[in-house]
């Protein structure tokens, strides 16, 4: 696997000749590619070589160069439970969705009940743009199939791989649950928002709580699915309607915990990726990078984009996605 | 080999509340899941045994995981 920082021409390139890609950048350059054996999605943020930048003049390409094949394809929303229908046998699915989006949400709540979406490695990103420029231009995704761009439901490129080509699917969460008693909380129902919480047996108004408390809503919710931190992040509190917004769902039955205080996040992902990334996919999300202050800053040996989002499976929150293709043992 | 829907590893992992921090990141988001469900809907446990049980038969790197359950 290489990751490259590339020119449209050199993208263009390397797609004519066959490669087998996924691709990110600005709306404008993927608009410019040719059709092939890719798909892409919008954002200028990234972690490159040389730290956190936003680059809007090159793409950051992701080559598999042990692909065996490829069949990109764009899902309208009605069509995302059919996401499996497209695996291909003993390889793995790359997928990126636009923020805001309806197949976002929808991917969201319900993506872990589609029929045999566990049945290989599913990643990637919900898509996004420039932070001055949300609520102006939408976020997009790109179907190599086509060479179009769309700003909803979700584009996928499902990978052929030779036998005996192991795919590893992982995440690297630096944040940990925290074990205060007052910052455990439970849903009454699930969603991207919630007025009602339980703490510590207490039925709360959320949103007046978090501003009493004055609990930091930079930190995550931290639950533990089996062994797996998976964090769902606050967007935005308004204690006049008690609405507390987030960047994923929670779900009733699920304890969240307020995730434990960082120091350096950019000393938290290097300890956590040890001598590992280089050669690997991965990305980052942007409230990493904004909280984090990650430009000019790196993550290990990590490099890809910085997404509105982050997609193991499911969708996830201030959390880097990786993945490594190796041999079998 | 996967074990037989009998076996009692599969009520087992699917009624506790065990670590599985060594499985894989599919096992693990899964089997929440699948927790979850069993947990609201305790007469679902068999047909939740057999997507589990199906799950690992696609999945050459998730057999390992059986054994920690």
């Amino acid at each position: 696997m290489r990751n490259e920082m590339l020119t449209v021409a050199e993208a263009a390139d390397r797609i004519t000749r066959g490669d087998v890609m996924v691709l990110a950048g600005d709306a404008a350059l993927l608009a410019q590619l040719p059709r092939g054996n890719w798909i892409g999605g919008t954002t200028v943020y990234f972690v490159t070589e040389a730290g956190g930048a936003v680059v809007r003049d090159r793409l950051f390409c992701t080559t598999f160069a042990r692909a065996t094949g490829a069949s990109p394809r764009h899902l309208p929303v009605a069509d995302l439970p059919r996401i499996a229908e497209g695996y291909r046998p003993g390889g793995f699915t790359m997928i990126m969705i636009p923020a805001f989006s309806v197949a976002h949400s929808q991917f969201a709540v319900e993506g872990q009940g589609y029929p045999g979406l566990f049945d290989q490695p599913l990643a990637g990103w919900i898509t996004g743009v420039h932070l001055d420029e949300i609520g102006t231009r939408a976020p997009m995704v790109f179907d190599g199939a086509t060479g179009q761009g769309h700003d909803e439901g979700a584009v996928l490129l499902h990978v052929a791989l030779p036998e005996g080509a192991h795919v590893d699917l992982d995440i690297l969460n630096i944040f940990a649950q925290g074990d205060r008693r007052d910052r455990i909380f439970t849903f009454p129902e699930g969603g991207f928002s919630a007025h009602r919480a339980v703490v510590d047996g207490q039925e709360v108004d959320f949103a007046r709580y978090i501003t009493e408390q004055g609990i930091d809503t930079q930190l995550p919710l931290v639950a533990n699915y089996a062994g797996a931190l998976v964090n769902v992040s606050i967007q935005s509190v308004d204690a006049e309607t008690g609405e507390v917004k987030f960047y994923a769902p929670v779900l009733p039955g699920v304890e969240y915990r307020l995730a434990n205080a960082l120091g350096s996040y950019a000393q938290a992902f290097a300890a956590g990726a040890g001598a590992k990334g280089a050669g690997q996919y991965s990305c980052n999300c942007i409230l990493n990078y904004l909280y984090g202050e990650l430009e000019g800053q790196r993550t290990g040996g990590f490099t890809g984009p910085v997404t509105f989002g982050e997609i193991a499976y499911i969708l996830l929150n201030q959390t880097l996605v990786r993945m490594d293709i190796t041999d079998a043992a | 080999m996967i074990p037989d829907a009998s076996d009692p590893r599969w009520k087992r992992v699917l009624t506790s509340n065990s670590d599985l921090s060594a499985a894989s990141l599919a096992t693990r988001i899964l089997i929440s899941r699948l927790r979850r469900e069993v947990a609201s809907a305790p007469g679902t446990l068999g047909a939740k045994i057999g997507e589990l049980r199906d799950f690992i038969g696609k999945n050459s790197f998730a057999v390992a995981d059986v054994a920690k359950f």
